[in-house]
């Protein structure tokens, strides 16, 4: 049976911290089609347009502006067509209250966002172990 | 106008939640364009490989190096602002063990011979105190030249609280640059002789005034420094 690469959708503002996670795949080889959103409205929008196959796992910052991660999750656990989606949290706030709102919104893992690009890497080869068991058929 | 003393305490109090938040949010907001320039800095010398000329090498080398620089002072920022909400468990304290802990975690990076001699055991905030003890320990391993050094800890009861002694044997300071020490991010030695961010001191007043106490240093040029510190004896 063909291998489906997972789909990656993810949900963050700032320019630079985007290409952070496409040279952090490239350095970890990962292929899976990556998808950006650069708020929480335009990644419901995407979700719920089908664009591309479902269901993604969701990399989300929580610094955001229009509507920021936490309220995107809100939303996401609400909509019956999206609350089972994986999403590990992205970010720079090592704030308990942050942590436990996130948690409290049932996300797979939180990612703090390290100053080296070397730790990065790291942390997205683990993100990579991960959704490799997710695309076992 | 007479103003009662019920208005003023509230104001105080706004006052410092207004300082504190603002500390949180500036040390968080700085932070992300930091990273940017570390990340930016590291993707152009990668990215021009062997045609990166030594001299273009050593100034990004530079830059990150001062990149990471801020980071750890806004850390220190940071972990200022969190001393009236983080580490707030009050447990029983053997101060003997507590100076232990902190000096195992000097001596990770630094030789410091301690001897201490009749601490108490009390009830308070174990984690702050530990983190008082490091920094002086920390102060004392890092500023000196001896080829021995050495912290000699003491503590006398007093009515109310514990009156604590920290003498070195470093490098000492000179009279003028005493009353600094407890700046944020003030240094007696230039930046590029040592790795110290000038955080460690303020972080130790801001720790004892806290918990309800005073701080004071005296020193000798070339013979040592000596912190004195009062610890109330409860918690309030």
């Amino acid at each position: 049976m063909e291998e489906q690469e997972v789909n990656i959708l993810l949900v963050e503002d700032d320019e630079v911290d985007i290409m952070n996670v496409q040279r952090a795949f490239k350095k970890n080889n990962i292929t899976n089609p990556l998808h950006i959103a650069n708020n929480g409205l335009e990644a419901l929008e995407k979700l719920r347009s089908n664009s591309f196959p479902m269901p993604p796992i969701i990399i989300l910052d929580i610094n955001m502006p229009k509507m920021n991660g936490i309220e995107f999750l809100q939303e996401l656990r609400k909509d019956p067509e999206l609350n089972r989606i994986s999403v590990f949290v992205m970010t720079t706030s090592n704030e308990d209250s942050d942590k436990i709102n996130a948690y409290n919104l049932n996300v797979a893992g939180y990612i703090l966002k390290p100053l080296s690009f070397e730790k990065f890497i790291t942390s997205v080869a683990t993100l990579n172990r991960y959704w490799k068991l997710c695309e076992r058929p | 106008m007479m103003h009662s003393e019920q208005p003023c305490a509230q104001q105080l109090e706004d006052l410092q939640k207004e300082y504190e938040e603002f500390a949180y949010i500036v040390s968080h907001d700085l932070k992300a364009p930091l990273r940017a320039i570390s990340n930016l800095s590291a993707w152009i010398a990668e990215d021009l490989g062997d045609d990166l000329s030594p001299d273009v090498e050593k100034n990004i080398q530079l830059l990150q190096k001062r990149a990471d620089r801020m980071e750890r002072m806004i850390n220190g920022l940071l972990e200022f602002s969190r001393v009236p909400r983080f580490d707030l468990e009050v447990r029983e304290v053997n101060v003997t063990q507590l100076v232990q802990q902190a000096s195992d975690r000097v001596r990770q990076n630094h030789a410091l011979e301690i001897h201490a001699s009749s601490l108490p055991t009390l009830t308070t905030y174990g984690k702050k105190l530990e983190t008082v003890f490091f920094h002086l320990l920390q102060n004392a391993a890092t500023y000196t030249q001896h080829e021995n050094p050495q912290v000699w800890i003491s503590a006398t009861e007093e009515e109310n609280a514990f009156l604590f002694q920290v003498k070195d044997n470093g490098m000492g300071m000179k009279e003028e640059t005493l009353d600094k020490v407890f700046k944020m991010f003030y240094s007696a030695q230039a930046k590029d002789q040592h790795d110290g961010l000038g955080v460690g001191l303020s972080l130790v007043k801001k720790i004892v005034q806290f918990a309800g106490g005073t701080i004071s240093v005296t020193s000798t040029l070339g013979a040592g420094t000596e912190f004195q510190f009062f610890w109330p004896k409860t918690v309030q």
